[in-house]
């Protein structure tokens, strides 16, 4: 999993590459959680070169979302593929999320 | 400092906090005793003349290892008893404390009564140190605890603790203890005491070489223990005391209840020959070991007279050396040898002239320097037993079970150096796996377009492939050098690729391809264009083939060497949670099976029988896997064989269970998916809760299968009100097939669909065959399955 950060406005976005798995979650974490301190809040995790996450890839989305939400900001998804799209709805975690089609949608009203 | 009165009418307290001196000295005068009072520890020495036949200090003051070793060597006959305030204190410190040397702990608050039941409660004359005689003895602890299940794993961890002291008790004993004991604990916690705070809950442990008993007391009603069946029988399925005493009665030597219930007292032998158990042996510690090795000594190469005692409990002293020489009572000026738990006398006769009393004093400072040398010595060791012991059971489970992960890590880490070395775009590494005679993805670094993870070698239209069959470099812009097939898939021109075999050469200088590595792409504006450099290249894939063969090595011996043991033990432990199906024949026809992806994993199943015929059955996923998840899942597992019995509305177990592992979950970031469905087979419907499990179908005769969807997100992620229900109708001879992503990743919807093809094919088998189908489709579909795989089928009428 590669990772890469942009800003626009005052929106983080972080455009996620490869698999989010078990083995590296963490290091999304590491760098969002450090964005969150440095006064960030709106986060956007951009997912259109990712084919999977794991269950502890969602694990991760769950308490990073939450983390950013204690401190008054948001976290929203885009682009995730058919079959991650599945996985949210099947597993109800879509309402948990805004997950939105396409980026520039993520970005309306955010 | 008031009343100081010698021999054991006095008490010394140590604390700073006016209030609880105060309560303290209340308590002691009340038993006739008389109090002295001191702030700190630092000059404790001052206080050695009076001869306490109490030591109450204060936990607060966080005491060293040093100042309890002092404690115990200016007062051996003193009772030494920390003072806590469980609203307030750390258990870590308590614990800390009663390893150190501390021989009791008490709640706050202390009255005279309560400290006079419990110096009647040692049973022993007062002042005597209990199980202090010599260490290497017994061991004997309370505790008092609230009602908090935070405070299990540090218990645990401190009787684990002791147990491994004796070095009887082997890793197995060890792993049964911990999870004997955390049961106990957790159902006098949450059953017993109900989880209110304010109730405490008693443990007093007793811990020799040969046995470790524990009493756990709560201050519940108790319950009926007498009809506590044979735990392997249908009833004890359904009995109200769950899995958690399932589990404790299979695992400790013995256990025992009293009248009322409230009480459990937990019985585990150690690994000792049961028949060394009958014979008096009694262990010598190893510091009057060592003594008596150095007397010898000093007597061999001197020609001078050394004698050694050990004072017993009752002030006479017994001859321990030499051994030859009995002298019942010693002569003279006696020099005394101190340890936390005995003190030594010694006595030198010089054995000529030439050895004057100055010798005789030099040989005495000679043997005290040993001992101490010798205690620290054995502290040491305890120590780097305690961190190889914490290392052993536990981390290094979780570690060694990331060290797949660690591959991964390793492989990820060396392709974006060759991304940044030769400014290609993409780059992938794949393994070659002599059993299925194909290379498999091991990594890959940039941007992905690979929906791929696995191509045989004999296939011809791969660049991989063909680079490792032939061992060769393959380059896509040299179309001529391919053959016809992989020419025509690429076209007239193809974007940059390279593919190199990557070999690893043996320390015999042998070498044999082990996988290839893929260049694809070039990046704009990269700086090394090292790309097409044949000889970088290859260096490179030489460096990757011997790391890959370095860490597959070290993997093998890892499992080898170090994790088979515990893992093994800890998979048969997991395996003995779920349920026996066959338990379920008369009424159902029901099978399930539990791949986990490491040794252990965080799937589970459970069936239920319920009142009026009801059946419940429940399929769970906790997210990730390996040991941690498999904590949560036996947690889990307790958790709703008692609170199944209570309820038959899913949503209610499912808030039931939110509230137990809501804590845990959310400070580990696991969460948890699980299906519970209670079929009434007299109404013909079945009511279900479903927290975020994707997989959940029934199948009614000839229909396509119909997914039970979640009705609420999985268990765990926060507190959003409650968990919904849904109610279908549930005809005989309905199928119900849960199972989890493990048989579906990573591609949800093309495997599922296959998972769901195989079910509906065999529908008409039995539930055992539908399984197996389930397993094999999933195996057709190939590709790697990194969670654990688990597959529950149930009809409630036999096939047709």
């Amino acid at each position: 999993m590669n990772f890469e950060v942009q800003r626009q406005s005052d929106i983080t976005i972080v455009e996620v590459t490869g698999q989010l798995i078990v083995g590296n979650r963490q290091e999304l974490k590491d760098n969002v959680l450090g964005l969150l301190d440095e006064g960030s809040r709106k986060f956007l995790i951009d997912f259109s070169d990712t084919a999977y996450i794991d269950s502890s890839g969602l694990g991760v989305l769950v308490s990073l979302s939450k983390k950013i939400r204690e401190k008054g900001g948001e976290m929203r998804l885009s682009n995730l593929n058919e079959d991650l799209r599945t996985l949210f709805e099947l597993t109800k975690l879509d309402t948990l999320f805004l997950i939105a089609d396409s980026r520039d949608q993520a970005l309306e009203g955010f | 400092m008031q009343g100081r009165q010698a021999g054991s009418g006095s008490a010394l307290i140590v604390t700073q906090q006016p209030d609880l001196a105060t309560e303290l000295t209340r308590a002691v005068e009340g038993l006739g005793f008389a109090a002295s009072v001191i702030s700190a520890l630092d000059h404790i020495e001052a206080h050695a003349d009076a001869r306490p036949a109490l030591v109450l200090t204060d936990i607060a003051l966080r005491p060293t290892l040093e100042q309890w070793t002092s404690l115990a060597q200016l007062f051996p006959r003193s009772a030494l008893w920390a003072v806590a305030d469980p609203t307030d204190s750390n258990i870590r410190d308590v614990a800390y404390a009663l390893k150190a040397g501390c021989h009791d702990c008490l709640s706050l608050p202390v009255t005279s009564e309560q400290l006079g039941k419990k110096l009647e409660g040692i049973g022993r004359p007062l002042g005597v140190k209990p199980g202090e005689l010599d260490r290497y003895m017994s061991n004997e602890i309370n505790l008092e605890l609230p009602s908090d299940l935070s405070i299990i794993e540090h218990v645990v961890r401190l009787l684990a603790g002791c147990c491994r002291d004796y070095r009887s008790y082997g890793p197995r004993k060890l792993v049964s203890l911990r999870i004997a004991l955390s049961e106990a604990l957790s159902n006098a916690i949450q059953y017993g005491n109900r989880g209110d705070r304010s109730k405490l809950v008693r443990l007093r442990a007793s811990v020799n070489a040969w046995t470790c008993r524990v009493q756990v007391t709560d201050e519940g009603p108790g319950f009926d223990h007498s009809r506590l069946p044979d735990p392997t029988s249908t009833e004890a399925i359904e009995s109200s005391g769950g899995r958690g005493l399932f589990l404790l009665t299979q695992l400790a030597d013995d256990v025992a209840f009293n009248e009322t219930g409230n009480s459990v007292t937990v019985t585990l032998n150690s690994d000792w020959e049961a028949a060394v158990v009958g014979e008096s042996i009694r262990p010598v510690s190893s510091d009057a070991e060592a003594l008596i090795g150095l007397v010898e000594r000093v007597r061999l190469g001197t020609d001078a007279d050394i004698h050694l005692w050990a004072e017993n409990l009752d002030g006479s002293l017994e001859h321990i050396a030499p051994e030859d020489q009995a002298l019942a009572q010693p002569d003279g000026t006696l020099h005394w040898l101190r340890t936390p738990g005995i003190r030594y006398a010694v006595q030198v006769w010089p054995a000529n002239e030439e050895c004057s009393e100055r010798w005789a004093e030099f040989t005495r400072d000679l043997l005290d320097e040993a001992l101490t040398y010798e205690m620290r010595l054995a502290e040491s060791r305890r120590e780097l037993a305690e961190r190889q012991e914490e290392i052993e059971l536990l981390h290094s489970i979780t570690e060694t079970l990331g060290a797949v992960d660690r591959l991964e890590d390793a492989t990820s880490q060396i392709l974006k150096g060759v991304l940044r070395v030769t400014g290609a775009e993409r780059a992938s590494l794949w393994v070659y796996e002599p059993d299925t005679e194909s290379l498999v993805l091991a990594a890959s670094e940039g941007p992905s377009r690979r929906p791929a993870n696995r191509v045989s070698i004999s296939s011809p239209f791969s660049v991989s492939a063909l680079a490792f069959r032939e061992n060769r470099t393959v380059r896509l812009d040299e179309l001529d050098a391919l053959p016809p097939e992989l020419a025509a898939r690429f076209g007239e021109r193809p974007e940059p690729w390279v593919a190199v075999p990557v070999t690893y050469t043996s320390p015999d200088g042998s070498s044999r391809p082990v996988g290839v590595l893929n260049l694809i792409g070039r990046r704009s504006g990269a700086l090394v264009s090292g790309f097409g450099e044949a000889r970088l290249l290859m260096t490179l894939a030489r460096q990757i083939g011997n790391s890959l063969e370095n860490l597959r090595l070290l993997e093998e011996i890892l499992s080898r060497e170090r994790v088979i043991g515990e893992l093994e033990l800890a998979y048969e432990l997991q395996m003995k949670l779920l349920p026996d199906l066959r338990l379920f024949d008369e009424v159902a026809d029901v099978a399930a099976r539990c791949v986990p992806a490491r040794p252990v994993g965080g799937d589970f199943y459970q069936l239920f029988k319920l009142s009026d015929g009801k059946i419940g059955a429940m399929l769970g996923d906790v997210t990730s896997h390996g040991f941690g998840a498999s904590l949560i899942m036996a947690l889990s597992m307790s958790v709703m064989g008692i609170y199944a019995r209570e309820t038959t509305s899913p949503g209610e177990l499912l808030r039931a269970i939110h509230g137990a592992l809501i804590q845990k979950l959310e400070s580990t970031e696991m969460f948890m998916t699980v299906f519970y469905g209670v079929i009434d087979p007299a109404r013909r419907m079945m009511t279900y809760a479903n927290a975020g499990h994707a997989h959940s179908f029934r199948i009614h005769g000839d229909e396509p299968p119909q997914r039970l969807r979640a009705t609420s997100p999985p268990l765990g992620i926060a507190d959003f009100g409650g968990y919904d229900e849904a109610s279908i109708p549930w005809e005989p001879g309905d199928l119900l097939c849960l199972f989890t992503d493990g048989l579906t990743n990573p591609t949800l919807r093309t495997n599922e669909r296959a998972v769901l093809e195989a079910i509906e094919a065999h529908r008409a088998l039995s539930a055992p065959r539908i399984v197996d189908a389930i397993f094999e489709a999933r195996q057709e579909q190939g590709g790697e399955a990194p969670d654990d795989q688990t597959a529950f089928v149930l009809r409630l009428e036999r096939s047709r």
